[in-house]
């Protein structure tokens, strides 16, 4: 009797397991498709790039036990792509993406646009020539150049009050101006993204455009950049650190204008000199510029939660492009991200 | 095999109910397990835990034959996945049900059952700005053997036929969902749609075996299993199931 009930019991136990299923797609190689967007396609071994360590990469982002979050991964050496491969969907080369932070840097450069067509007179134009009603004293003379760097020391904490921003606030802009200085401005270090929305509500208000809007006319559609979207707050600012969405190849495009210091298929977007000095070292402790972080010497990259980077490496002519599951902890599912990249680099032979 | 007999093990449960005869019982019970989920909104791992549900319920049954329980359940625990090593996800898993039966011989009874349930999942690691959920009202049959196949062993099996289903968004955006109760409330009913048990089956069956029993004790092993797979259209594919113990306590009312 007791036998009969253990098998019973065990029957039970065994159908109660559910079956694994494969989360990435089979390896497909990572030949680039000719889709007519605009991009110039090659190969590895045209542009001089280790075909065996790149292979190797593209092997272990396909793998199923590995990199569990990681979606797609783009090269592109000497201005063509040279590979490109999406290991979650196929889609994902058509469908927007969320950057999360990586917003940060095409922000960064629609800031530049705004300067050099004189809307805005620099980056040390302060908050109070914008927002007076919102700021006074010390967080008043909060420049530009500190919001992009974050170097302003507005105490706004992403962990929590990005939320309280977007779910409960009405004014956006006025909520991320209201928090109490951390350090004297220019001193420190407190990355948030409160910076960032100042900043697109200082666009907004110079041009007479959204971020979006501007973004549309100065980058997107001379980039041929049409698939893509914008998040924005309910006070209609478009959101200045997060928020936006393109596709792997439209964030690649991106990367090949700023590797070409601003010019794509030969039309200057932003200048040179914003683009210097916005991947150079702007914050007083941190390796990072205006809202790029910074590799010491031999490059910087866009960077969002999750794993999306547009990583540009300008000594080896080399643009990387990564997205991954936006939502999802890169600390623990692509730790070594920044390390693969530079794996890629050393395998790129100038 | 050693891992099967740990489960099987597992699946038993001790239940003590004090009276054979009494028309009407209240019991409050306390049971652990095992559950599995497999959400592919998020990314179709199998993500596996433990679970913990405290049970509330009122069983009635008349000299006709008809019998009326209501259980409330609420379930909590945390999962993981085979790649994550830290940080479980967590989830919540309230649900009332009723169910009407009558008794058609000895072994047999049959009637239907109404129930409310939800869950409401957290995956910290995999995405920390939303939340996943099944909820459903469901409407089915119910079948109850008792002393089959063996003496002192009953078997209860039921499934919906209707249900009113409301599933995680297949798209998601930077909003970050509030853990405010109302926002989750009203996240939780969002697109909700009617549905039938060919896109939403969710099963359940208990096995029951009294090992002893007296004029106020009875100590039962019971083995519970919930299957629930979701194919509602313009959702993602949801399965999940459940194998619990438990330690019930009984009060005979009348």
């Amino acid at each position: 009797m007791k036998t009969k009930i253990i098998t019973m019991f065990l029957f039970l136990a065994v159908s109660g397991c559910l079956q694994e299923m494969d989360i990435k797609l089979p390896n497909s190689g990572y030949s680039p498709k000719n889709t007519g967007d605009g991009l110039v396609l090659s190969t590895p071994e045209l542009e001089n790039i280790n075909v065996t360590i790149l292979g190797k990469v593209y092997s272990d982002f396909y793998d199923q036990n590995k990199y569990p979050t990681i979606r797609s991964l783009l090269v592109l050496k000497n201005g063509k792509l040279i590979s490109e491969a999406y290991f979650k969907d196929e889609h994902d080369m058509t469908k927007p993406h969320a950057l999360q932070s990586a917003t940060k840097s095409i922000t960064s450069i629609l800031l530049g646009i705004a300067i050099d067509n004189g809307f805005i007179s620099s980056a040390q134009a302060t908050v109070k020539d914008f927002f007076p009603e919102y700021v006074n004293g010390e967080k008043g003379s909060i420049t530009i150049a500190q919001l992009l760097s974050m170097s302003a020391g507005i105490n706004f904490n992403d962990e929590t009050d990005t939320e309280e921003m977007i779910n409960q606030r009405a004014n956006s802009i006025k909520y991320a101006l209201s928090f109490n200085l951390k350090f004297t401005p220019g001193t420190g270090w407190l990355y948030c993204d409160g910076n960032n929305q100042v900043v697109s509500g200082i666009i907004a208000k110079a041009t007479g455009m959204t971020l979006e809007d501007f973004g549309k006319k100065y980058l997107f559609d001379p980039l041929s950049i049409t698939n893509y979207r914008w998040e924005k707050h309910r006070d209609n600012t478009t959101y200045g650190a997060v928020g936006l969405w393109l596709t792997p190849r439209e964030m690649a495009k991106i990367g090949l204008m700023v590797l070409d210091k601003g010019v794509y298929n030969n039309q200057r977007i932003v200048s040179e000199e914003w683009l210097s000095i916005s991947t150079s070292k702007q914050n007083p402790v941190k390796e990072y510029g205006f809202n790029w972080a910074l590799f010491l010497n031999y490059g910087f990259y866009a960077s969002g939660h999750g794993g999306q980077k547009i990583y540009v490496f300008p000594q080896n002519n080399l643009v990387i492009v990564t997205t991954a599951d936006s939502f999802s902890d890169n600390g623990i599912f692509l730790k070594d991200i920044e390390n693969i990249a530079n794996i890629i680099r050393e395998a790129s032979v100038n | 095999m050693k891992k099967l007999i740990a489960i099987a093990f597992f699946c038993g449960s001790i239940v003590t109910t004090n009276g054979q005869d009494r028309q009407s019982n209240l019991s409050l019970g306390f049971n652990f397990g095992r559950i599995q989920i497999q959400e592919t909104a998020l990314n179709g791992l199998i993500h596996q835990g433990s679970i913990i549900i405290v049970n509330l319920s009122y069983d009635n049954q008349s000299q006709s034959g008809l019998s009326h329980s209501i259980e409330l359940n609420f379930g909590t625990g945390s999962i993981r996945s085979d790649i994550e090593e830290s940080k479980n996800s967590t989830f919540s898993n309230p649900q009332l049900r009723y169910s009407l039966t009558k008794s058609i011989s000895p072994s047999i009874s049959v009637g239907g059952y109404l129930s409310g349930e939800y869950l409401v999942i957290n995956f910290e690691n995999w995405d920390d700005s939303h939340k996943y959920w099944v909820t459903s009202y469901q409407l089915g049959p119910v079948l109850k053997l008792n002393n089959v196949p063996l003496n002192d062993f009953s078997i209860e099996f039921s499934f919906p036929i209707l249900a009113f289903v409301s599933r995680s968004r297949n798209e998601i955006t930077n909003k970050v969902d509030s853990g405010t109760f109302s926002d989750i409330w009203g996240l939780i009913h969002s697109n909700a749609t009617t549905t039938s048990f060919i896109k939403y089956q969710s099963l359940y069956l208990q096995l029951r075996y009294t090992l002893f029993n007296s004029e106020r004790i009875n100590l039962d092993i019971r083995s519970k299993f919930k299957y629930v797979h979701s194919l509602i259209p313009g959702t993602k594919e949801f399965t999940s199931s459940i194998i619990l113990i438990g330690l019930l306590f009984s009060y005979g009312i009348n």
